[in-house]
């Protein structure tokens, strides 16, 4: 049993599956690469062929599928009220992109690709930058106005204004650490009490139960990530669209 | 509605989808007063990661500010210490927040009808 090969954080290494160089810059198609295309497919797949039969009493999977739908627009219509209907695609992509590659990571020998942080900082910047276009486009100059907190005297504006400003540009590094760290952590913690499991012989049985259990709290956890990402964008968006906060 | 003429039955349809779509904000809005409960399993979560991205985001503009005018380390450390403040506000508000979400459901209190952001 070599350390190297059983680390806990084995799990989350690069592997390059076909190697693809352009210009220079190293853009092969990765293990991370594989199990984003099989999420999306995995989507598509759930989505179109469920909604197939569309009939009027829903079946079982038809059901999922018009649950997502009803869940994400009622978080949108919730949270950013009837201006939000035209972002609907976009934050309906997103969680569904999240929830998929969150709950086909905990598949035995899969790779969770929301593990990795320059994935979610990806997404996070992608809605940061977005939300913040939104708001400056339906604004314009009064976007600034999300900085100036109301209500507070002039002298004391030199020092709000630093302070809102460095809290808006921590929105896209927390929303980015806290779905990486929970990941990452979930899935950490599973190998370590799989290594237990191995240590301990016969009395490996009881890491094992605690590995169903935690397996469950991982169940959980992969869809609480997914859905804290989309209701703080819904959130963000709402600062943008309405700007107040 | 499929013999018409396809102008007038787009206007048509135009007309209808935004007098249902106002209907649905009304009955958006009088829903929201009595919002449902939320999950507040995720809270603990949500909050600590608040402080350690404040203090990664200030230090990272002191760390680049340092570069800039050469004087290491004493923006960072400044802006580490503006960074804590930050982050110990950023994590009360959301605690505040969620705070607020948890009793919406119940209508006793006085934060019934607010918007979830304060």
């Amino acid at each position: 049993m070599s350390a190297e090969k059983h680390s806990p954080l084995a799990q989350f290494e690069i592997k390059r599956l076909v190697d693809i160089d352009i210009a220079g810059i190293d853009a092969s198609f990765t293990n991370s690469s594989l199990w984003m295309i099989i999420t999306i497919v995995a989507i598509t797949l759930m989505l179109t062929m469920s909604m197939r039969g569309r009939a009027m009493v829903p079946g079982r999977w038809q059901s999922v599928a018009e649950l997502s739908y009803e869940f994400i627009a009622g978080m949108l219509r919730e949270n950013v009220g009837s201006q939000g209907r035209k972002y609907f695609p976009f934050v309906f992509s997103l969680f569904m992109f999240i929830l998929f590659s969150n709950v086909l990571g905990l598949i035995p020998y899969s790779f969770t690709s929301t593990s990795h942080i320059i994935v979610t900082f990806g997404m996070a910047i992608v809605v940061f930058l977005g939300v913040t276009l939104i708001g400056i486009i339906r604004h314009k100059a009064k976007f600034l106005s999300l900085f100036a907190p109301a209500g507070v005297p002039m002298f004391l504006m030199p020092l709000l204004i630093p302070i809102e400003v460095i809290s808006y540009l921590t929105r896209p590094v927390s929303l980015a650490l806290r779905l990486f760290a929970n990941m990452m952590a979930g899935h950490t913690l599973l190998k370590v009490f799989g290594g237990f499991v191995v240590a301990l012989g016969v009395f490996g049985v009881f890491p094992l139960v605690a590995i169903v259990a935690l397996y469950g709290l991982e169940l959980i956890v992969a869809f609480l990530q997914a859905y804290v990402f989309t209701i703080l964008t819904c959130l963000y968006l709402n600062d943008a669209i309405h700007l107040h906060h | 509605m499929t013999e018409e003429d396809p102008k007038t039955s787009f206007t048509e349809l135009d007309a209808r989808l935004r007098a249902a779509r106002s209907r649905e904000d009304e009955r958006v809005t009088r829903e929201t007063a009595t919002a449902p409960e939320k999950p507040g399993a995720g809270a603990a979560m949500r909050i600590a990661v608040e402080m350690i991205s404040a203090l990664l985001v200030s230090g990272g503009i002191g760390w680049f500010l340092d570069d800039w005018l050469g004087t290491r380390p004493w923006v960072m450390l400044a802006m580490l210490l503006l960074g804590c403040g930050i982050g110990l506000r950023n994590t009360y508000r959301t605690a505040m927040r969620l705070n607020a979400d948890l009793h919406e459901g119940i209508p006793s209190q006085d934060n019934v009808a607010k918007p979830p952001e304060d």
